[in-house]
């Protein structure tokens, strides 16, 4: 039996054994309006909306690819109750301060708020029936949250990250899914940063040691792979 | 105090007994980061300052368990030299030791639970390494609420061609990691407010 490998930096993915579409997961971070969309938190920071915005196509193109052949797709949303009450104080604080207060209006609804339109996954990207969603109150998909219950129940092992932003939650994602055990691959080219240094740091960071917290490989060698498994 | 990107701590100094100095992993294994032994020292005078303020000071040392993920090869066994604390850093009986199986102080350890019961929500972090053990604790505990920050030249680097965008990183969106600020601002802070 072939053992199918996506071909990887610093190592040709997964680490150990190959790929097995049964224990491996999409996982979609936060690709909400709010991170890169107009009128959401990001844009109201005044940062470029066209780094963060940069991944989407990709990731459509890989969403498709991925759910063709049957894979699942787990998404995350980064959000708050609409009381605020499990936003803490220095979050809120810092993000008025910047003029981007979580909870405040703004041009997509309240700003980094459940429920409201700059809250909702872009309509690219949009999770379909059969898929995971997790909200999370932090930037760690993990803290305060059911994803490890849903990954578990699933038999999720290995986990194919794309998302929003890579050195914010993509990479306290990875970090916290690398340190549980499971394998990670980061998709380079279906993730960005607020600053484009940052994001190329967030990818070498990935690959330093051997690959401390996985791999990275751009989309392509993904697709070749699940089309070959 | 004055610290990047904002003054630091968002709500003003508590007493600092609810203030805890976090040394990340100063490990033989890690000693590699810091050639010169310059992130060493500057944690020895931040400890120093820290005891005679009155600060709780933690130490967080990364050791293989049976939880920790095969494939994290940089932490090190109990039972090598690696695991070992660095001469210089080596944690009193009164100090909090919190034993970690990866790379992020909060996972599977008492870290969080430790620091709840002494109501310390504020937290200064030094230690090795910038990317690995250092930025892993301080996001977990940002997500928690705690309210961080990072000596900049007290973190040793597993790449110093990363060290710029590690605090980057935290500066931007307004701080969404918390803060850094010198050692030696730390320091003239600690003498300002609480000198003995």
């Amino acid at each position: 039996m072939t053992v199918i490998k996506v071909k990887a930096d610093p190592y040709d993915w997964p680490f150990e054994g190959g790929l097995h579409m049964a224990s491996t997961a999409l996982l979609c971070i936060d690709w909400q309006t709010d991170f890169c969309g107009p009128g959401g938190y990001v844009d109201a920071m005044g940062y470029d909306l066209s780094l963060t915005r940069a991944g989407v196509e990709p990731t459509r193109h890989l969403l498709g690819a991925w759910r063709a052949v049957g894979g699942f797709v787990v998404h995350t949303r980064e959000g708050h109750k609409p009381d605020l009450s499990d936003c803490p104080a220095n979050k809120l604080w810092r993000s008025k301060r910047i003029g981007a207060g979580i909870g405040d209006a703004g041009p997509a609804g309240r700003i980094l708020v459940r429920g409201e339109r700059g809250w909702q996954i872009i309509p690219e990207l949009a999770p379909l029936a059969g898929e995971a969603i997790i909200d999370k109150p932090g930037k760690g998909a993990f803290y305060a949250t059911d994803l490890e219950l849903v990954l578990r129940t699933r038999g999720i092992t290995h986990l194919v990250i794309t998302g929003i932003t890579t050195d914010v939650c993509v990479h306290t994602t990875m970090r916290e899914a690398n340190d549980r055990g499971y394998e990670c691959l980061l998709v380079e080219d279906c993730t960005g940063a607020t600053d484009y240094g940052n994001y190329l740091a967030a990818l070498k960071m990935v690959k330093m040691q051997g690959g401390v917290f996985g791999a990275v490989a751009p989309s392509e060698q993904v697709i070749r792979a699940i089309g070959v498994e | 105090m004055d610290a990047v990107p904002y003054p630091w701590p968002f709500d003003g100094l508590p007493a600092p007994a609810r203030i805890a100095l976090v040394l990340v992993a100063p490990q033989f294994g890690f000693g590699w980061m810091d050639p010169a032994g310059q992130v060493g020292a500057r944690c020895v005078a931040a400890r120093e300052a820290a005891v005679r303020a009155g600060l709780p000071v933690v130490f967080l040392r990364l050791g293989r368990t049976a939880a920790t993920p095969q494939r994290l090869r940089s932490i090190p066994p109990h039972s090598g030299v690696g695991w070992d604390w660095l001469p210089a850093l080596m944690p009193d009986p009164d100090d909090l030791v919190i034993d970690a199986p990866a790379f992020d102080g909060f996972y599977e350890t008492g870290m969080d639970a430790a620091l709840w019961s002494r109501r310390i929500r504020h937290l200064v972090f030094a230690g090795f390494g910038t990317e690995t053990a250092v930025h892993s604790t301080l996001r977990e505990a940002n997500d928690r609420g705690y309210e961080c920050l990072v000596l900049e030249d007290g973190c040793a680097d597993v790449e110093p061609a990363l060290h710029r965008s590690s605090m980057c990183s935290i500066e931007m969106s307004g701080g969404i990691f918390g803060a850094y600020a010198t050692c030696e601002a730390f320091l003239a802070t600690l003498t300002k407010e609480w000198s003995t």
